[in-house]
């Protein structure tokens, strides 16, 4: 290492010296007096400006205020974090509450009227269609009986006697004594005069399982009905109004 | 295992000292130096979960005081800043030291510095910051750092050792 060397990095805090560096610069100002002098002086310069630059007189007060206001602050700051969460909870807890009170709000209402009304009218849309089918064959558009549509199963051509004619099929079932399920039925035919001789001597009949009864249109004396079912007689199948006994 | 997290009591016991000599040599009276120690303490407060490192907190806390002091005197440009092109000559031969300094001397003499090179000056003689940790405090490039420095004291040399055993005359001029 020269002086020149020398002179730059003495310039430099140790620190900042690679330590091959420092060791190069210690071995050159060991044996060179010229960079021994200015390597003192740089250290005896540093010494006096560190030693000034601290001597600020420190005020006594300061450390005790610094203190009280960074304790201050910090149990602010904690309070208002607890404020902060407690808003957050109460916030949570009152959406929930609007939530809940929302939803029991929202809860469907039962109208038992209008339950009972509802379920009517689903019966009676049964029958609307029967009753236009009837119409649209040019026959009356209500049965002879009032038949209750809950047990209605379908309508169309069945075959009596050997010819097709429009029929309305009820089907109902019930458990028997012995815990077997039972299915009976009411088929309502829809007879013509014109289709049948003898139409006039058409009267009720029973045989062992099944009963016929013929009903006559109040004012259409070309039309009878044929009904053949299968219970003891037709209540089963007919619509009972409350109160009613069965 | 980690240590365990810096308190305020913790905080304010370890760099109290320091900040506030660095505020007073930034600022150049005890009034505002008292004033930035505060902000500076509260603003560290206020964002002390930042702080993952205790020992990152001396520079930390350096740099909000500094950045608070630059807040402050943006809008008051100081009046009696001195370029360093005015210094004048300085003699190649540093002079030799006196015994001591007047600390009220010093900081007259560093009120006459812009900030720019006052800053490095104090870190480096007061708090011993390497130039690399100058450079980082002040978000500067080493080598500005190392320049500024080297400007800086040789103002302060000729500044406060003029005339003291130093009989040279060649001179150079220091240029920015």
């Amino acid at each position: 290492m020269n002086c020149s060397l020398s002179r730059m990095l003495l310039e430099f805090p140790a620190a900042d010296l690679a330590a091959e560096d420092r060791a190069s610069l210690a071995a050159h100002v060991a044996g060179c007096p010229h960079c021994a002098e200015l390597a003192a002086g740089e250290a005896s310069r540093h010494s006096v400006f560190a030693k000034a630059m601290q001597a600020v007189p420190m005020p006594p007060e300061l450390h005790a205020q610094l203190l009280r206001k960074g304790f201050a602050q910090r149990g602010a700051r904690h309070r208002q974090q607890l404020y902060r969460w407690s808003a957050l909870a109460a916030a949570i807890l009152i959406a929930i509450g609007v939530g809940f009170t929302g939803y029991l709000g929202s809860r469907p209402e039962i109208d038992t009227m209008a339950v009972a009304v509802s379920t009517e009218q689903d019966w009676e849309q049964r029958e609307a269609p029967v009753h236009e089918w009837l119409v649209k064959q040019d026959l009356p558009g209500d049965l002879p009986l009032d038949f209750d549509f809950r047990n209605y199963a379908f309508h169309g051509k069945g075959e009596l006697a050997g010819r097709e004619t429009p029929v309305v099929v009820f089907q109902n079932q019930f458990t028997n004594p012995f815990g077997t399920k039972e299915t009976y039925t009411a088929r309502i035919y829809i007879v013509d005069s014109s289709r049948y001789k003898n139409f006039e001597k058409l009267v009720d009949a029973q045989a062992s399982l099944v009963r016929v009864t013929v009903k006559r249109h109040p004012t259409r004396t070309d039309l009878a009905y044929v009904i053949i079912y299968t219970t003891e007689t037709l209540d089963p199948f007919l619509k009972r109004p409350i109160g009613s006994k069965a | 295992m980690s240590a365990p997290p810096l308190g305020v009591r913790d905080l304010i016991d370890a760099h109290y000292e320091a900040l506030y000599r660095y505020a007073y040599r930034l600022a150049g009276n005890s009034a505002d130096a008292e004033d930035l120690t505060q902000d500076t303490f509260s603003k560290a407060i206020s964002r002390l979960s930042q702080l993952r490192d205790r020992d990152s907190a001396k520079p930390w806390l350096f740099r909000i005081l500094r950045n608070a002091y630059l807040h402050r005197v943006r809008d008051e440009r100081r009046k009696k800043i001195v370029p360093l092109e005015a210094i004048g000559d300085l003699a190649e031969e540093p002079p030799e030291a006196p015994p001591e300094v007047d600390s009220a001397t010093l900081q007259e003499a560093l009120n006459e510095l812009d900030e720019t090179f006052r800053t490095p000056l104090i870190l480096f003689y007061f708090e011993d910051f390497s130039y690399r940790d100058i450079a980082e405090q002040m978000d500067l490039p080493i080598g500005t750092v190392m320049s500024r420095l080297a400007r800086a004291k040789g103002y302060l040399k000729t500044k406060l050792f003029a005339g003291i055993g130093s009989n040279s005359t060649t001179k150079r001029r220091v240029t920015p």
